[in-house]
């Protein structure tokens, strides 16, 4: 009944998006009200009935039903609760509901709170969302159905299927149950419970600025309401979208076993590069807002965010290209790719008619080289090259040397790194000097002023580096770059109080907050550049200067690294509740002769696969962190451990942190507040000269 | 110049004199292919543990070399840092092969030789190299001068009348709509 019920539900929202598109195009040309509130109310019933379906397969995992081939193939009767839940998302067929399902609650959400606000651009809103919508229902229904069951027919085959075949049966659930597969190793971790869910928010999110987009283009209304529209959503999209990609380095960090926590790998590249181009168009976007300017490029940013999340989830469930992190290959891959294709080409082929027709003429004209808008210019330029730069060593080099020399090559992440630090370098430059500039015009003087103050930070703070005993001319020269964004950041912000407390008599907390209070996106923005300036010193510092030693050591025994040591204290083995077998070393971390941690690195053996459990000390300083590599079969006399010296790669989570409060910050609606402060602000501020 | 390499004695990947890497004046290096291919594909009837025995190469030495290596069959793990068994014999191959004198270089051209070209992290062949780490620069620069382009064009289109530069009050008109209340207020005060 659980995988009837889930069907039907399935089916119906599918059903009722493909209504929705079709109602709403004809709404929308027709001006006929009644068909574009017949497809809003068809686009509002995909949720419930998502939900209702996705509840059932949640119920199936829960409750074990086994003869769903999705419940077979993810989990097992040894799996805990806590991973029969996660395991929605733990392989195509779960994770496509998954992702339709809050695809839809987006789509929800958007018609509901612009409904009144952006009436006309809505027909189209609700076409691109539900076309989009329908789409991803129909790669569930057709091609990775969830709610598949096993069956034996008459002449004693098994079968899978969504229906039940003429004359079958059901299998032994027993004899399911004992060759379940289990939830993939990888996934058993808690970073495992946000990450996914927190990546597809991220990629389904922007579904919504491009539905604008796209609205704007099919309506005409090709003002800045469709940007006013969505730049909290598009905010919102990205700031799941970084911290998905945080939460993926942690995992990352903690699970593969790598010693880091980016690999440059495909598939985490590919849900970098939405964030980079959309990262782009949160910049660039602030132009059209202010001068007008940028429309037509504002477009093709939107176009390609979206472009890159549908690519990127192309390429990592198509098995397109090899990585660690394609949980879920299948043959979705064609039509995917047909999906992409025609998307980004209808979607460039609309931008390319308005613009013909001279709609998406800018407003304002551009006045000097010298301003802000140029600078957001050149930062957009660099996002571009960055994006290509990655899709280039990620997808494009592979696949050209497949195609055309015949020959498999892999870029590792020495091309990353000889590539990608110089263009994150201009890009934290220009993260320092752009927030000075004025819109307009601004002369080299006035910058010079703006930036004194700063600089002088940034000099003394590198200058406290090399006093320090830093001798290494890149990393100088990394942390004065990456320090001059941040101490940009912090004056402006400190600029700001300081006028607020001059002029109103204000504390500094209250000065502070009420500077947040009225300006949340300029403000939240710096936060966010704080954030970006916390995870380059991170990156900097536990890229440049990690440390790595390997060797195998006896009981008792000690290895050295840069003032560590780490001692082999004893071998055990044990069975977890889940039935893997627990290889687990005990060692001592030693520091200055006095001992300061005691770690279990480990190594946990699935049937499917072993992982590698990273034991790690963990201070603002850096991370002690230790690999249990082998070890001495019968006695277990020696081991072997590869222990890396992380410096200061806490502050890349720290980072992250800081980062998600700036993009909240700078997308709350708090207008209420806002004025509530000011209100407050002038009340004393009168109070203050009355007295 | 010619830079002799050390032969062990009892390593099947000891060196004969075909095998030594010559360095002309100009570092260019000339390999005899054939007799390394004819090597590679007696590697595994040769006795490989009897190579280490007079040399010993460190794990860090071996992972230095494995770093930027990948195995056809793990996906985009590095292999110096992947679990599995088949990595684990790759390196100590990799082990044995720097204990019988190979460089570096001559390791990754040995497993590019007997797997192709995925099994390293940059291409070795010169024009996929070329091919690889030319075009993110050409992509790059081709960016650059598309930015450039609309800047000189928005310039090209300024009205005739300079722009005089507004000084602070006047630039501060222009930038965000905060700092100019800020300031309406600070002179309501004044």
């Amino acid at each position: 009944m659980i995988a009837e019920i889930g069907l039907t539900t399935l089916f119906a929202a599918f059903i009722a998006a493909l209504y929705a598109v079709a109602a709403s195009v004809y709404g929308g040309r027709t001006h006929s009200e009644g068909w574009v509130r017949s497809a809003r109310n068809a686009a509002l019933a995909t949720f419930p009935l998502l939900a209702i379906s996705t509840a059932m397969l949640l119920v199936g995992l829960i409750n074990q039903q086994y003869q769903i081939s999705y419940v077979w193939s993810v989990t097992d009767p040894s799996t805990p609760f806590f991973y029969r839940v996660t395991a929605l998302w733990g392989a195509q067929q779960g994770s496509l509901l998954f992702w339709s399902l809050l695809m839809s609650l987006f789509a929800v959400s958007a018609l509901l709170l612009n409904w009144r606000s952006h009436r006309r651009l809505m027909p189209y809103v609700i076409a691109y969302t539900m076309a989009t919508l329908a789409f991803f229902l129909g790669l569930s229904l057709f091609y990775e159905n969830p709610f598949e069951r096993f069956w034996i027919l008459s002449n004693n085959e098994v079968v899978r299927t969504a229906f039940i075949p003429a004359n079958a049966v059901p299998p032994s659930s027993v004899r399911l149950a004992e060759t379940a597969n289990g939830l993939n190793p990888l996934l058993r971790h808690f970073g495992m419970i946000i990450h996914p869910p927190m990546l597809y928010l991220g990629f389904v999110g922007f579904v919504i600025p491009f539905a604008f987009a796209m609205a704007a283009l099919a309506s005409g209304d090709l003002s800045t309401n469709w940007i006013n529209a969505t730049r909290r959503w598009a905010l919102v999209a990205w700031l799941f979208l970084g911290l998905g990609l945080i939460l993926g380095g942690r995992w990352a960090y903690d699970v593969l076993g790598w010693g880091g926590y980016w690999g440059w790998d495909p598939v985490e590249n590919a849900a970098f590069l939405p964030w980079l181009i959309g990262t782009a168009f949160l910049h660039s976007v602030m132009i059209q807002q202010k001068r007008g300017m940028l429309k037509v490029w504002n477009m093709f940013l939107v176009i390609g965010t979206f472009s890159a999340v549908i690519f990127g989830t192309f390429a990592t469930r198509s098995g397109l290209i090899d990585s660690v992190h394609s949980f879920a290959r299948s043959e979705i891959g064609f039509p995917m790719f047909l999906f992409w294709a025609g998307m980004t080409v209808v979607s460039v082929g609309l931008i390319l008619w308005r613009w013909n027709r001279g709609e998406l003429k800018d407003e304002h004209q551009f006045t000097h080289v010298l301003s802000r808008e140029s600078l957001f210019v050149l930062n957009n330029v660099i996002f571009v090259a960055l994006f290509l730069a990655i899709f280039w060593g990620s997808f494009g080099a592979p696949i050209v040397s497949e195609l055309f020399m015949n020959t498999s090559i892999t870029l590792g992440t020495s091309y990353f790194m000889q590539v990608t630090p110089p263009l994150f370098a201009a890009l934290y430059i220009l993260m320092g000097v752009a927030p000075l500039s004025a819109w307009g015009y601004t002369s080299l003087s006035r910058l010079g002023r703006a930036l004194a103050v700063p600089c002088l930070l940034t000099l003394a703070f590198v200058a406290l580096m090399f006093i320090g005993g830093m001798r290494t001319p890149v990393a100088l020269v990394g942390y004065g770059i990456v320090g001059l964004a941040g101490f940009v950041a912090l004056y402006e912000i400190y600029r700001g109080a300081a006028a607020r407390r001059r002029g109103l008599g204000e504390t500094w907390p209250r000065a502070a907050t009420a500077l947040f209070a009225r300006n949340r996106r300029r403000y939240g923005g710096y936060v966010v550049h704080l954030g970006i300036t916390i995870i380059g010193i991170g990156v900097i510092g536990s890229t440049l200067f990690q440390q790595e030693t390997q060797r195998t050591i006896s009981l008792g025994e000690t290895l050295r690294i840069a003032d560590y040591e780490l001692r082999y204290d004893g071998f055990t083995e044990a069975i977890a509740e889940d039935g893997r077998l627990m290889q687990i070393t005990d060692v001592t971390v030693i520091r200055g002769g006095q001992e300061i941690a005691q770690l279990r690195p480990r190594i946990d053996r699935y049937p499917q696969q072993p992982m590698t459990i990273a034991g790690a000390h963990s201070t603002l300083e850096n991370d002690f962190y230790v690999l249990l590599i082998g070890w001495e079969p019968v006695s277990h006399t020696t081991a072997t451990f590869k222990v890396y010296i992380n410096p200061l790669v806490n502050l890349v989570w720290w980072g992250g942190l800081v980062l998600i409060l700036g993009t909240l910050i700078a997308a709350w609606p708090a207008e209420p507040l806002a004025i509530r402060v000011e209100e407050t602000a002038r009340g004393r501020g009168r109070a203050g000269a009355a007295a | 110049m010619t830079r002799l390499i050390r032969t062990l004695p009892s390593s099947p990947w000891r060196r004969t004199p075909p095998l030594h890497i010559e360095r002309g004046l100009g570092g260019e290096v000339t390999r005899n292919w054939i007799v390394k291919l004819i090597v590679l594909i007696l590697l595994p009837v040769l006795a490989l543990p009897a190579a280490a025995q007079d040399v010993i190469i460190t794990d860090d030495e071996v992972n230095a070399v494995a770093r930027d290596m990948y195995c056809p069959v793990c996906e985009n793990i590095p292999l110096d840092v992947c679990p599995t068994a088949a990595c684990a014999d790759w390196r100590e191959e990799i082990r044995e092969m720097l204990a019988s004198g190979f460089s570096e270089q001559e390791v990754k051209d040995a497993f590019v030789l007997r797997y192709g070209e995925r099994v390293v992290g940059t291409p070795q062949d010169p024009t996929l190299r070329a091919l690889s780490l030319v075009t993110p620069w050409l992509m790059g620069a081709a960016a650059l001068v598309a930015g450039a382009y609309v800047l000189l064009r928005w310039q090209s289109r300024r009205p005739a009348a300079p722009v005089v530069e507004a000084g602070a009050a006047a630039s501060r008109a222009t930038d965000d709509d905060y700092r100019a209340r800020l300031e309406a207020d600070l002179l309501q005060r004044r």
